[in-house]
């Protein structure tokens, strides 16, 4: 008996010491491939970075990158107009009024929604929306495909901020004579926010590294973004990366890599005020 | 019919702390006096889902008075409580058969909740403080219905006066509640409950988180306030009920086995499941 438990502890400590060095090698893994990555892009972007890349167009396959700049973020605003109210109301809806089979049917369905491959999301939006609604490549199609895919993290992290919030506080509320809507507003919504608006924040940064959905929903355009909703197609900064990287020539390769460089500046930001804004755990 | 009320009680007087309070000797079936009954439950039948947490319940409560509701953990006096208000509404799968009907309306069919819960008041087991200064979590209701800034503070004022905290915190106003005991978060609960001028007051276990000394305090608190409302105290603490309820209810697995004048069933229980619950918990 006695022998067979220390054999056993001894086995476990030997399965503990390799998990262990294993989850270390994995790790060192990522840091190497991760900051790869980043050295080859700030290296090979960011001699691209001038003040004419902000100002000019793209041209063919060089010149600035003002229109995909402005098209990312017309992109970006839209897809946060649909999917974040509806997102959000989702999120409160799950968290406080669904009875339980409701919730669990549509946590499914935003679990499958989560699921599926962004390019099918795009080929979606590609047979509905340009070809069968006649909007075209378009600022429209783009940014609805972009709120279908971030749509599903927007009712998640909106739900779990709320749960988090104590449910005493909501019906202390009610029983004071407020209504639902004023009993959310004024004492749930309040401590709920910082985690929503971090759940919103890392599902726009998934929005903006997303290529698959636009190729075949927002096209691509050389010019600046129009104030109209369809028929025109966009460009933006994930195309630059996806596409110019295959061109044999050198301005190409220039362009994609500062691309690359602003995407990752604007997603290390996005994470950074997310980090900044997470509710502080109270010791 | 054990469930059914038929209270006969002498005429004996009540005291509390300073408070002396004379409860009449009263038949319920025929009222005569300011203690006509307020609430009427009658077969009153819970549940969540399929599992049934309340039998055919019928009590009275007779206003200006208190009345408690005592029974092993789970028997469902939490459930009741939160049917007088329909605050068990937002628990999903929660549905009930038979009548509730409190200050002359049906609470299955009122047309305006917000102000029939405006006139329910309720405090909950654990201290539920709004997420906002002290001053705030009385006047929040106030600014919601309309009332003025000067009028909402005069009457925060008297609240919190009423319930002993204005001169232990009179320079704490506005920071937050999370700096107060437990006994004074409940008692600041309690101001925000009566700053909406509630006529009856739902306490479940209000004092099972706090000290003796906290207790006692509430304790003396809602002798004080029997004089104006109608209080239902749910409480594990027999003791309590002794002390400060003139009427006492007990209930066992979703059943209201005995209900009478407090010191009767305490001294002669009629229900041979109260008389072995009470010898089990008192002394
Ligand atoms: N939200 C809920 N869903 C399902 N069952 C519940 C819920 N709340 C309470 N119950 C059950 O109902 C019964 C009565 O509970 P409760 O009214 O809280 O009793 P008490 O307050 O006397 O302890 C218990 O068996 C409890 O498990
Ligand atoms: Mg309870």
């Amino acid at each position: 008996m006695h022998g067979s438990t220390t054999m056993r502890g001894y086995s476990r400590k030997i399965a503990s010491n390799m998990t262990w060095m294993l989850s270390l090698g994995a790790l060192l893994l990522v840091v190497i491939v991760v900051l790869d990555i980043l050295i080859t892009v700030v290296r090979q972007g960011a001699g691209g970075i001038s003040l004419s890349l902000f100002t000019t167009q793209t041209t063919g396959i060089a010149g600035g990158l003002q229109n995909a700049i402005l098209g990312t973020l017309d992109l970006i605003f839209f897809s946060t107009l649909f999917a974040g109210p509806v997102g959000i109301m989702g999120g409160i809806y799950l968290a406080v009024f669904a009875p339980d089979r409701i919730a669990r049917t549509l946590r499914f369905v935003a679990e499958v929604l989560a699921g599926i491959p962004s390019i099918v999301i795009g080929y979606f939006g590609y047979t509905m929306m340009v070809q069968a609604f006649g909007w075209g490549f378009s600022v429209l199609a783009g940014s609805i495909s972009l709120s279908i895919l971030t749509l599903p993290y927007i009712v998640r992290t909106t739900e779990a901020s709320i749960r988090q919030v104590p449910k005493s506080y909501y019906e202390g509320a009610l029983a004071l004579g407020l209504t639902p809507f004023s009993a959310l507003r004024t004492v749930v919504m309040r401590p709920a926010t910082p985690g929503i608006v971090t759940g919103l924040l890392l599902a726009i940064s998934i929005g903006l590294g997303e290529t698959a959905p636009l190729i075949y929903t927002a096209g691509w355009s050389n010019f600046n973004p129009t104030l109209h909703l369809t028929k025109n197609p966009i460009g933006y900064l994930t195309y630059v990366v996806w596409t110019y990287l295959n061109e044999p020539y050198s301005s190409a390769h220039r362009l994609a890599y500062t691309a690359a460089l602003l995407l990752i500046i604007l997603v290390v930001i996005l994470h950074l005020l997310a980090r900044f804004l997470q509710p502080r755990v109270k010791g | 019919m054990g469930n059914d009320v038929s209270l006969m009680s002498d005429v004996r007087t009540y005291s509390v702390g300073t408070m002396a309070t004379a409860a009449r000797s009263q038949t319920l079936e025929v009222v005569r006096d300011a203690h006509e009954s307020i609430i009427h439950v009658d077969r009153l039948t819970a549940f969540y889902g399929n599992k049934r947490v309340l039998n055919e319940v019928t009590l009275k409560i007779p206003s200006n008075q208190i009345t408690a509701l005592i029974g092993p953990s789970g028997c469902g006096k939490t459930t009741l409580l939160r049917t007088l208000n329909r605050m068990s509404y937002a628990t999903p799968g929660f549905r009930h058969e038979g009548t509730v009907q409190i200050l002359g309306q049906d609470v299955r069919s009122l047309k305006d909740v917000e102000t029939f819960r405006r006139s329910v008041g309720m405090l909950f087991q654990r201290p539920n403080p709004f997420p906002m200064s002290i001053l705030d979590n009385v006047t929040l209701a106030l600014k919601l219905f309309g009332i003025s800034k000067r009028r909402r503070n005069e009457i925060a004022e008297e609240m919190l006066g009423e319930v002993g905290l204005l001169h232990e915190i009179k320079d704490r106003l506005h920071q937050s509640p999370s700096s107060l005991s437990g006994g004074q978060q409940q008692r600041l609960c309690l101001a925000r409950a009566l700053a909406v001028e509630p006529k009856i007051l739902l306490l479940d276990e209000p004092a099972s988180a706090l000290d003796p000394k906290s207790t006692r305090l509430l304790e003396s608190l809602f002798v004080r306030l029997a004089e104006r409302m109608t209080l239902v105290l749910v409480t594990h603490n027999l003791a309590q009920a002794k002390r400060v309820a003139h009427h006492t209810a007990f209930m066992e697995s979703g059943e209201l086995v005995e209900w009478g004048d407090t010191a009767e069933l305490f001294s002669a229980p009629k229900d041979e499941r109260t008389k072995v619950y009470v010898e089990e918990h008192i002394g």
